[in-house]
């Protein structure tokens, strides 16, 4: 047990300020207030888990608004689901090699291994051409169908074959070995590729799959060519996907920018986005509603306290951060910085006095 | 267009680097259409900051020293100690200050009244040329992304689709102008897409091409 013990929490309640996949469980995400937005996504998974609808879904708004922990919150609700693969990724910053980068991120999530055995076990359910046909009604190329399904195999040799296919390309000696006729080069190949590995993720009637793709707004750093190869290869992806698959992107954006986002995705990429949701910044009553919540939510013994806080207190802290910046990111990177400060003075509770020691220590609100 | 009645503009190397940095806007460069339309000038020290950084689609040197300036009514010592109270022997913003007195002999040796100082050093619109810049309203002040602007409104080959690329081009290009982190440095290319965007929006609105 930590030493928010004397505060009668069981952890920090505001530790999320960058939602990180590598430390996360479900028992940690606490999903407060906010909740029209939570009832959005509630039906957006309903009509995936029950209807196995495809939905192509933007979640825009200003930053720290809570789209990533969004993402991390879902992805852990499904992570004990065995129907639904969920796949995160950031949107890669190199921009020449964009395409060849969103493909490595989708493999690396996923895994090499897990891939495998997935087809292994299709392989239980189906003849191998049963499964070729499969995919190659999908992704209309028997050549990388083929080339998907080599994953699959028991040989040591082809493995480190295919993984070098995927990541590097192979010579012309190489190709003949796999019996592959040309390596994975344009977008449209790519595209091709990796809705054949999405594929194998929802042959059966009941599985699902979820692709996050957070940090969209750095299409900006790209230039006209780089963002139109990640708009086509988005776009191709989701045309050949006909079914079972939700695709979200996260999109950090001012409300004013709305205007931005066609320019920024591309036309052809901006017309197959059914929904948009908007992470609006809190007002006063929602951050208190917020805070309450995560707050009770991380109590040893529950009561309807807000020590080491109170009501006054909360109100003060909430009063001072100005409006365009009252967001759940903003709330908890004070109030966690807040908590630890309270703990290395050894506070009894978090006062106005702890409170101006703290603004004094940092450029708040900045 | 007859070369008199063009726009004058005094390009600095910032600005000029980004106007050549691709040349598949139609086959050419922004450059080359912005050349169509306008007299391109800049002072000596902007054409020897160019070559040290050369891109692949900028003109040919001996092409380019053609559009350097060669000063008439004083010489760039007199101009610079007079608008900016001292003579940097030194080469800090040398190519800004040289520009701005090019700018003003066009005025006050020749008389030219279409004039544009264009510039992409957003700091040293901040810095060195903060107060001397804005005391002569003799000029019009553009950076690529306003030349950008006008290729749409004066050159008839030049689209839309011609321009919002131009937009991301450069907007992925531009110099980091110092943001402290990389959120303030991606809202800051949103802000300034989405502000160029708008006028895009509005001349199209005037003007469909």
């Amino acid at each position: 047990m930590s030493d928010l013990i004397k505060y009668n929490l069981r952890k920090n309640p505001f530790a999320h300020i960058t939602p990180n996949f590598s430390f996360s469980n479900k028992r940690n995400m606490v999903w407060a207030d906010m909740a029209k937005l939570k009832d959005k996504f509630e039906k957006i998974f309903k009509r995936l888990i029950s209807r196995g609808e495809k939905q192509v879904v933007l979640n825009w708004g200003t930053w720290g608004g809570g789209k990533t922990f969004c993402a991390l919150y879902y992805y852990n609700e499904h992570l004990e689901n065995e129907n639904i693969e969920s796949i995160y990724i950031r949107l890669p910053k190199e921009g020449k090699t964009i395409d060849f980068n969103l493909q490595k991120e989708i493999f690396d999530f996923i895994s090499f291994n897990k891939i495998k055995s997935k087809i292994q076990e299709l392989k239980t359910l189906m003849a191998e051409d049963e499964l070729l046909k499969y995919l190659t009604n999908i992704i209309k190329s028997e050549e990388y169908a083929k080339a998907i399904l080599l994953i699959g195999n028991n040989s040591k040799a082809t493995d480190d074959l295919i993984k070098h296919y995927m990541f590097n390309g192979l010579n012309k000696s190489e190709l003949k070995k796999l019996d592959l006729a040309r390596n994975i080069d344009s977008v449209n190949e790519r595209a091709k590729f990796i809705a054949g590995i999405f594929s194998l993720f929802t042959y059966k009637d009941e599985d699902r799959l979820v692709l996050w793709i957070d940090e969209m707004e750095d299409l900006v750093h790209l230039n006209s060519k780089d963002s139109t190869k990640v708009s086509m290869f988005l776009r191709d992806l989701i045309d050949l996907l006909n079914r079972s698959v939700t695709i979200f992107f996260n999109f950090s954006l001012a409300e004013n920018q709305r205007s931005t986002l066609e320019y920024l995705l591309g036309e052809a990429l901006s017309r197959r986005i059914q929904n948009y949701i908007q992470f609006d910044s809190f007002d006063k009553e929602n951050a208190f509603i917020y805070i309450s919540e995560l707050i009770m939510a991380h109590q040893i013994k529950r009561n309807e306290s807000l020590f080491p806080l109170d009501k006054k207190m909360v109100n003060r802290i909430v009063d001072d951060i100005p409006p365009e910046k009252l967001t759940p990111g903003e709330v908890n990177k004070v109030f966690s910085e807040l908590l630890n400060l309270a703990l290395d003075e050894d506070s009894d509770n978090i006062s106005i006095d702890l409170y101006n020691q703290y603004l004094s220590n940092v450029s708040a609100f900045s | 267009m007859s070369k008199y009645h063009r726009y004058n503009c005094v390009v600095d190397a910032s600005s000029y680097v980004n106007l050549t940095l691709f040349n598949d806007y139609a086959g050419k460069t922004l450059l080359e259409f912005f050349t169509e339309q306008a007299n391109i000038h800049f002072c000596r020290c902007v054409n020897q900051e160019i070559n040290r950084h050369r891109t692949e689609f900028m003109p040919k040197p001996l092409t380019q020293e053609k559009s350097v300036y060669n000063l008439q009514y004083k010489t760039f010592k007199e101009y610079e100690l007079k608008l900016f109270d001292e003579y940097d022997e030194g080469k800090k913003n040398r190519g800004e200050k040289w520009n701005l007195a090019v700018t003003l002999d066009m005025f006050l040796s020749k008389g030219y009244k279409n004039l544009v100082y264009v510039i992409d050093d957003f700091n040293a619109l901040r810095g060195v040329l903060k107060t001397s810049l804005y005391s002569f309203p003799l000029y019009q002040i553009w950076s690529s992304f306003d030349v950008i602007v006008y290729l749409l409104i004066d050159h008839k080959n030049f689209t839309r689709d011609l321009a919002i690329n131009a937009l991301k081009d450069i907007n992925a290009n531009l110099a980091n102008d110092d943001p402290k982190t990389k959120r303030e440095k991606t809202e800051r290319r949103i802000t300034n897409l989405n502000n160029y965007i708008k006028k895009i929006e509005r001349v199209q609105k005037l003007i469909v091409k």
